[in-house]
């Protein structure tokens, strides 16, 4: 089936003055009509900025150096920071509230402001739309909150505005930048609930970005593990959590907190992220690797290869580390 | 309104109770100098232009504040020079804000070549020490109010396009304006409706304290008898003629000093307060 929405060989480019890198190199990813992928990694993987590329808003001095972004297989023109261009059917949650709602705006304001640049409808719809999309996002009180300013509504009602505003574009694809993480559990839970029952009901496609791996085993059908800017391994979420097939996957299901367990028996990986301006040759993972053999700092980065239907690994080994969990009953999952 | 509005209701009362004291105090005080600019005919005892008693005379209760070298009342001049100094200050703040902010805001926008061009101009600008360029200015198209505000505009702009474009530059890079744009909203609307309004905060209060400096320039200048020509009370003229005097009778340039000190408090109280309140 053809992807809703696709990045391939995605190569973006942060020029920093003197020297530019590349946080993100020849970046795979696709998320299939309907279906939910989650992208997850650690702080600087290049998770953000791949999101961002998606969207056609990069920062600027970010640019999309090489690769191309599809929607339902065709090719969409490049988007860059000087005139950035949002790519068609895909709205966007971002992960600060505050920072994406214009503060001297109210509710009303804002929403107003994306019916109108859609061009969906005239100045006497946009009102009813606007309640009717608050009341979808689940807004008890839409008329209270549409006269409110960002900064008068709770954390949890401000993120449920920018869904709001997310879905008046009527997108195909809904990214979501960590949009829960700036919010306590219990609002958690709700937003991803509310997140889920849209996606139901207007047969999206969602891809959420998120270091926390519970949110995705929640949200998501599929996943993708994104380090030091490349996938390393993606598959089906609950097949990758029972029996992941790279040891990177293996060590950050290891490091999650068990609310029951104390801190110091915590696995966790050790060493940090590689910096984008000097990732490791061979296997980018290899230096923090408890399985990395002399041959994994060898050669180009390394890159997935299909091990079955809807899976794929960057890791040589992972056929050994698949027997390894296989021994055990996958309770990390 | 119900339950998930309720505590917004009473955020609104807080906010409202915490605007700050100084916020308060300086617009009472600036609302006591355009009261009484705006009904100074009915205020003020005199005529501030006719002689109305002996020159020189002491604080009485007939002249409250005397009368000055001329013998003209000293309290009616005060008020009446708030009729001059306010609006005088007021547009040359005003129209370098409007040109800073059309300079600023395009320097910002465009970039580049233009950008470079533009802060090179306000450098140029700024290399020559102000009040240097500003007598050129003024000796150049003659002495008066009108040459003063035109002289102050061509140096004042500068500050405030340095700071529109930084301002700018930080609000086009928040999330929102940057969704803004992917989204299609069009030049002219994102500038008025995302970016300008969130880039002027730090204008708005630069604004208040730069009432003071304006004042204080006029004033410099009318007292050099460069800025506003006598007869018409102003200020900083009444403490040049008040000068003669500084040993006998102090008071001809303490009480329009006083006056000018008390404006410069409102403006920077204001200032002060903005910036508490609006916590850039």
């Amino acid at each position: 089936m053809t992807p809703s929405l696709e990045a391939r060989q995605l190569t973006i480019e942060v020029d920093a003055g003197r020297r530019s890198f590349t946080p993100v190199e020849d970046l795979d990813v696709a998320v299939a009509p309907g279906r939910a992928l989650g992208i997850v990694g650690e702080s600087g993987s290049g998770k953000s900025l791949t999101l961002r590329a998606l969207m056609g808003l990069l920062p600027p001095r970010v640019t999309v150096r090489s690769g191309e972004i599809r929607v339902d297989g065709e090719v969409i023109p490049r988007s860059t920071s000087r005139r950035p261009r949002a790519t068609p059917g895909v709205a966007m949650v971002f992960q600060e509230p505050l920072g994406a709602l214009n503060p001297l705006l109210r509710v009303k304001g804002l929403l107003d402001d994306v019916l109108r640049a859609g061009g969906r409808s005239g100045r006497k719809g946009t009102e009813e739309r606007a309640l009717s999309l608050l009341r979808e996002v689940g807004i008890s009180d839409p008329a209270a909150v549409m006269s409110a300013y960002p900064h008068q509504i709770s954390g949890g009602q401000r993120q449920r505005v920018m869904i709001a505003m997310a879905m008046a574009s009527e997108p195909r694809v809904l990214l979501c930048d960590e949009p829960t993480t700036a919010l306590d559990v219990t609002i958690q839970q709700r937003i991803l609930r509310l997140l889920r029952r849209i996606r139901e009901e207007h047969e999206m496609s969602l891809i959420y970005v998120t270091h926390d791996l519970a949110v995705v085993n929640e949200v998501c059908d599929d996943v993708a593990i994104i380090y030091a800017g490349q996938i390393v391994e993606s598959g089906k979420a609950e097949e990758v959590f029972a029996s992941p097939a790279h040891p990177y996957t293996r060590m950050l299901i290891d490091s999650v907190p068990d609310v029951a367990e104390r801190l110091d028996d915590l696995v966790g990986i050790p060493g940090v992220a590689p910096n984008p301006w000097q990732f490791p040759t061979g296997c980018r993972f290899h230096p923090r690797c408890f399985m990395a053999e002399p041959s994994c700092s060898e050669g180009p980065a390394f890159t997935r290869r299909q091990i079955s239907t809807d899976r794929a690994t960057a890791c040589t080994y992972a056929e050994q580390l698949l027997d390894l969990s296989g021994g055990s009953d996958g309770s990390a999952a | 309104m119900t339950a998930a509005i309720a505590p917004l209701q009473e955020f609104e009362e807080n906010f409202r109770r915490r605007l700050p004291n100084k916020l308060i105090a300086g617009l009472v005080m600036l609302a006591c100098f355009v009261l009484a600019a705006a009904l100074a005919s009915v205020i003020a005892p005199y005529d501030p232009n006719k002689l109305v008693a002996y020159p020189l005379e002491e604080p009485s209760s007939t002249h409250l504040l005397g009368t000055d070298p001329l013998g003209r009342d000293v309290l009616s001049r005060i008020i009446h020079a708030a009729r001059v100094d306010l609006p005088l200050a007021v547009t040359v703040v005003a129209l370098s804000a409007a040109v800073g902010a059309v300079v600023g805001g395009i320097a910002a926008y465009r970039g580049g070549f233009v950008d470079s061009l533009l802060n090179g101009l306000g450098s140029l600008v700024q290399a020559f020490p102000v009040y240097v360029l500003l007598i050129a200015v003024v000796f150049a198209l003659g002495p008066g109010a009108r040459s003063l505000v035109i002289g102050y505009v061509v140096i004042n702009w500068v500050i405030y396009a340095r700071i529109v474009r930084g301002e700018v530059l930080r609000v086009r890079g928040l999330d929102y304006v940057h969704a803004a744009r992917g989204t299609g909203t069009s030049g002219v609307r994102l500038l008025c409706l995302h970016i300008f309004p969130n880039a002027f905060r730090q204008v708005l209060i630069y604004m208040s304290s730069d009432v003071v400096l304006a004042i204080g320039t006029i004033a410099t200048f009318s007292f050099f008898g460069i800025g506003v020509q006598a007869p018409t009370a102003e200020w900083g003229a009444m403490v040049a003629s008040g000068r003669l005097y500084l040993t006998t009778d102090p008071l001809q340039a303490i009480f329009p000093g006083l006056t000018m000190i008390a404006l410069g408090l409102t403006f920077a109280l204001i200032g002060d307060g903005l910036d508490d309140h609006l916590g850039v």
